[in-house]
């Protein structure tokens, strides 16, 4: 009588043992979004600093090349003449560019609009002397606003050049040649440079940065793969906007579980509405070797009493059996011997238990699963 | 195959791509533990998502002794409570004083019922009645357990407990009759 009806708990306990239900794909975006919601404002925050950093060192470089342009055509024009040995002029001649470029950029963070009026003008004006002249009067200007930096040894000067040039690769060669000397000044108004230009950089570059970086990415596919039947594997393809495959899932990264080798397609759309297609085979093989139960009903009938793994060629087996609350209730190293079902001599509720089994292979391979098993009265 | 303990690891260190691996891998079955206990599906995915959440957090509280899935299945369970209790006030409970040790049922079925159907029948079941059933018969709580979590007395889990069991039976045996028939 017993065995042929069933009570209502055991229909249920047996009814829901496995049952699944996938989750609509807004589920995982919205957990996502409240994931990725604390951990963005940080690291949004560092990318921020780097790029401030960056880009306002891109821009003082950018200013001193602009400058440097002007400034050379400038004496291009008044010094037509003058020049007449460029060995003997290049040094001070650089210097003087170099400085007149610190103090412009200078000018320009602290914008004081007379101050470069006065100096512009004397740089237009003493082509004929400025070797002296302005060689005296850039000295003075560096004495008054960095006056530290304006003593500093040769050594220090160029060894900060290297440190430049590696950092900013616009720099162009012009530019650090011109600045040789003048570098100390130049790395000062960089460092105040990114304090008081980071706002105006940052919207610049930022554009800039968008147009350039976007169609680079490729599209990356995953490689075939091989896997043992009941197994998942992970197929994800990296650098596209929109993914469609054709198991109807719509993830950059999609979760497996075929019975049958199995072919996976993908259509990707990258950044610039271009379609890419991929497919991925996924070969299964029969190569567990080893079976275990997801039921089991201790009621001495002969018939599932005891749940046990079924296996052939382990080398090492090791069985474990949780409750709810993680609490171990049975273990076992011998592949033959499983759980009756029994709780310290006393027979253990219904419901669901936990076990993970570790065993190795003949192949030596180390195999860990894990699962739940549903006791049914 | 990635395992659980990597997953897990790659989860603690707030990887992204392990988080979706995690969720992945027991989003639907988890679903299928927080559907019983909600009227519908939405509620039971807020509850999953609230759960998920929890787990992602909490995870680097998971101490790799006992089952990982045991202990997910136990967070949303108690994710499922705690929607339970903090809509307490709009579910009645009648609290039975007298002593039912011994629960007569009255009812056994001998013949398959689909899933789906179950599911509806244990869905439309008063909220209280539903948790307890749950709890005890399918994740196999005690009632003491079941007191204790859902602020309730041992005695009125056990009564309930009968009562859901007896509508349940009720709306089976409709159902096993008239197969076609709508539940409700």
């Amino acid at each position: 009588m017993k065995n042929n009806y069933k009570d209502i708990g055991d229909i249920y306990r047996e009814a829901f043992k496995d049952y699944s239900k996938k989750p609509s794909a807004k589920t995982w975006e919205n957990i996502e979004a409240k994931l990725t919601k604390p951990v963005s404002v940080t690291s949004g925050l560092l990318k921020n600093n780097y790029f401030i950093a960056f880009s306002s060192m891109l821009v003082v470089a950018v200013i001193v090349f602009i400058v440097l342009r002007n400034t050379n055509s400038i004496e291009e024009l008044n010094i037509a003449d003058p020049i007449e040995n460029v060995s003997v002029i290049a040094s001070p001649e650089n210097e003087e560019v170099a400085a007149a470029v610190a103090v412009e950029v200078e000018q320009e963070l602290t914008e004081s609009k007379t101050k470069r009026k006065t100096i512009e003008a004397e740089k237009i004006i003493p082509p004929a002397e400025q070797k002296d002249d302005v060689d005296v009067n850039l000295k003075s200007e560096q004495s008054e606003s960095q006056q530290e930096l304006s003593q500093s040894t040769p050594e220090i000067s160029t060894d900060k050049t290297e440190q430049i040039s590696n950092e900013s690769d616009i720099v162009n060669n012009d530019a650090l040649n011109a600045a040789e000397k003048n570098i100390p000044n130049k790395s000062t108004t960089k460092e105040t440079g990114i304090l008081e230009q980071e706002k105006p950089v940052e919207e610049t570059e930022k554009t800039e940065d968008i147009i350039e970086d976007v169609p680079i990415i490729p599209i990356e596919f995953p490689l075939d793969q091989k896997i043992c039947r009941g197994e998942k594997a992970n197929l994800e393809v990296k650098g596209g906007i929109t993914y469609k495959w054709n198991n109807g899932e719509e993830g950059s990264l999609i979760s497996i579980n075929p019975l049958v080798t199995t072919i996976y397609a993908v259509t990707v759309t990258d950044a610039g509405q271009n379609l890419h297609y991929g497919s991925i085979m996924v070969e299964v093989y029969e190569c567990s070797p080893l079976f275990v139960p997801d039921a089991f009903t201790p009621d001495g009938d002969g018939l599932n009493d005891v749940f046990i793994a079924k296996g052939t060629d382990i080398i090492e087996f090791d069985l474990r059996v949780h409750s709810r609350t993680g609490k171990m209730i049975f273990e076992t190293n011998n592949i033959n011997i499983g759980w009756d079902g029994r709780i310290d001599g006393k027979m253990a509720q219904p419901g669901v238990y936990f076990y993970t089994i570790r065993f190795v292979d003949s192949l030596k391979k180390v195999h860990n699963l894990n699962g739940h098993l549903t006791l049914l009265r | 195959m990635i395992s659980d303990e990597e997953i897990i690891k790659g989860c603690i260190d707030g990887d992204k791509k392990f988080q979706h691996l995690l969720y992945e891998k027991y989003a639907s079955s988890m679903l299928g533990v927080c559907i019983r206990y909600f009227k519908d599906t939405e509620e039971a995915e807020d509850a999953l998502q609230e759960g998920f959440i929890k787990v992602f957090k909490n995870i680097k509280k998971f101490r790799f002794e006992g089952s990982f899935e045991g202990w997910i299945r136990r967070i949303m369970i108690n994710t499922a409570l705690n929607y339970y209790r903090s809509n307490l006030k709009h579910y009645f409970h009648s609290d039975i004083t007298e002593n039912e040790n011994k629960i007569v049922f009255d009812k056994d079925f001998n013949q398959d019922f689909y899933v789906e159907d179950l599911l509806k029948i244990v869905r439309d079941l008063p909220p209280g009645y539903r948790m307890i059933f749950n709890l005890f018969e399918i994740e196999g709580y005690s009632h003491k357990e079941i007191a204790t979590q859902m602020k309730i007395s041992k005695n009125t889990s056990k009564s309930q407990l009968l009562k859901a069991r007896k509508l349940l039976q009720k709306k089976l045996a409709l159902l096993s009759k008239h197969e076609n028939v709508e539940v409700r």
